[in-house]
């Protein structure tokens, strides 16, 4: 709505329920899947704090509404308690981020734990905070916005969570130029270190919820018979070290729906310049792949 | 997992990956575990390297070139044997120390 945008050019505005309602009509007639509501601020922006609800109850209830009723799903940029708590009691389907939620938005979210996904996109606060200062936002920057505080909360809150059986999936926010993609698994290791679960806790938070958040529970995220073989081939054991996820050269084969993306080589694990992302002289790769 | 080397530096040229590449070159017979990840988020000062390991913070080298493969083996040793894995805990090599770019706690 008004106001409310992160980014306006990826934006479509709509202000009370009828605009909501309407918006909502106008992207299902254009194909979408899903529709997002921008319900709070970002601390990044300056101006628009996290912990500010745009959304009123009755804008949110509209667009749920309308969606659900053709069928799509609906996610929300939701970081303030209200507006985790707005998601809540209007059945929005997918909380994102969910950093600041209150006591009473935490007994909500588990009272409705067997329908609703948080997805908190922790990576998103880390990075910004300690690792964007080359991209010109110094940690003192990010901490004079209130992400030292917001990381603080949130990890609280995301462990409580965790704790009450909540449903938290990792990925989210990775794209920007200090949160890189191809780097998706260093969540696994936030949830680990950051959030209290174990490594196959973490794992069954990326494979078997991610199953169920694309709604297909029972063909996609478990190795099982009858599902679609997503499979990776991996050089150790990310029970013992949740990181070596982070690791392509331990990734020595990668499957998806039963065709190899990635074929196991008895030279890519020894070398790691099997897929190198620039050129590789010749020199170099006879002195990497001689190495024991 | 405590040295971690780019594969994509420098992203922003021509030869991206080949930082990775000549750096592997010049571990070779290394006695510590190294990883390579996609990015490591330092772009715009490339050639970059971490240090990491559990319950540690992440600690990460940007500007580093093939010459700094002892100080950066020596710093992964130095870190692998320092409890808390926070910089001031252990001696970062003098020759890194002015390139430590981010530090990232892991609570």
């Amino acid at each position: 709505m008004t106001g409310g945008a992160l980014i306006k050019s990826i934006t479509k505005f709509a202000d009370g329920p009828e605009g909501m309602r309407l918006a909502v009509r106008q992207l299902i007639d254009l194909g979408v899947d899903q529709i997002k509501l921008s319900m709070t601020g970002e601390e990044v922006t300056g101006t628009q704090r996290a912990e500010d609800t745009y959304f009123s109850d009755e804008e949110v209830a509209a667009a749920v509404t309308e969606a659900h009723r053709r069928g799509k799903r609906v996610c929300a940029h939701a970081r303030s308690a209200e507006s985790v708590k707005m998601c809540l009691r209007n059945k929005v389907d997918i909380i994102y981020h969910a950093s600041f939620t209150d006591a009473e938005g935490m007994d909500m979210l588990e009272a409705n734990k067997d329908w609703v996904f948080v997805a908190p996109g922790i990576n998103w606060l880390i990075a910004t905070l300690y690792e964007a200062e080359a991209f010109g936002f110094p940690q003192e920057a990010a901490e004079a916005v209130g992400y030292k505080k917001e990381l603080e909360v949130a990890t609280d809150g995301l462990r409580e969570m965790h704790r009450r059986g909540i449903k938290l999936l990792p990925g989210g926010d990775y794209g920007f130029a200090w949160t890189p993609h191809g780097t998706y698994a260093r969540d696994l290791e936030h949830f680990v270190e950051r959030l209290g679960f174990t490594p196959m806790e973490a794992i069954l938070s990326a494979t078997k919820l991610g199953g169920e958040i694309m709604l297909r529970p029972d063909e996609l995220g478990q190795v099982q018979p009858g599902y679609l073989a997503d499979l990776l081939l991996v050089d150790g054991d990310p029970l013992d070290d949740i990181t070596i996820l982070q690791d392509h050269d331990k990734l020595h084969a990668i499957m998806k729906d039963g065709r190899f993306h990635k074929e196991d080589s008895g030279i890519a694990p020894r070398s790691g310049l099997d897929a190198p992302a620039g050129p590789v002289t010749d020199a170099t790769r006879q002195v990497v792949e001689a190495r024991p | 997992m405590p040295l971690l080397i780019c594969r994509t530096c420098p992203r922003y040229d021509v030869d991206s990956g080949s930082f990775g590449a000549a750096l592997d070159g010049a571990l070779v017979g290394a006695d510590v575990r190294v990883g390579h990840v996609p990015c490591l988020g330092g772009c715009p000062n490339a050639g970059n390297v971490a240090v990491d390991g559990p319950g540690k913070p992440r600690v990460r080298f940007s500007r580093i070139g093939v010459d700094d493969a002892e100080d950066l083996l020596d710093a992964a040793r130095r870190y692998d044997a320092s409890p808390s894995g926070a910089p001031d805990d252990w001696e970062v090599p003098a020759g890194l120390a002015a390139r430590v770019t981010a530090v990232s706690p892991k609570r």
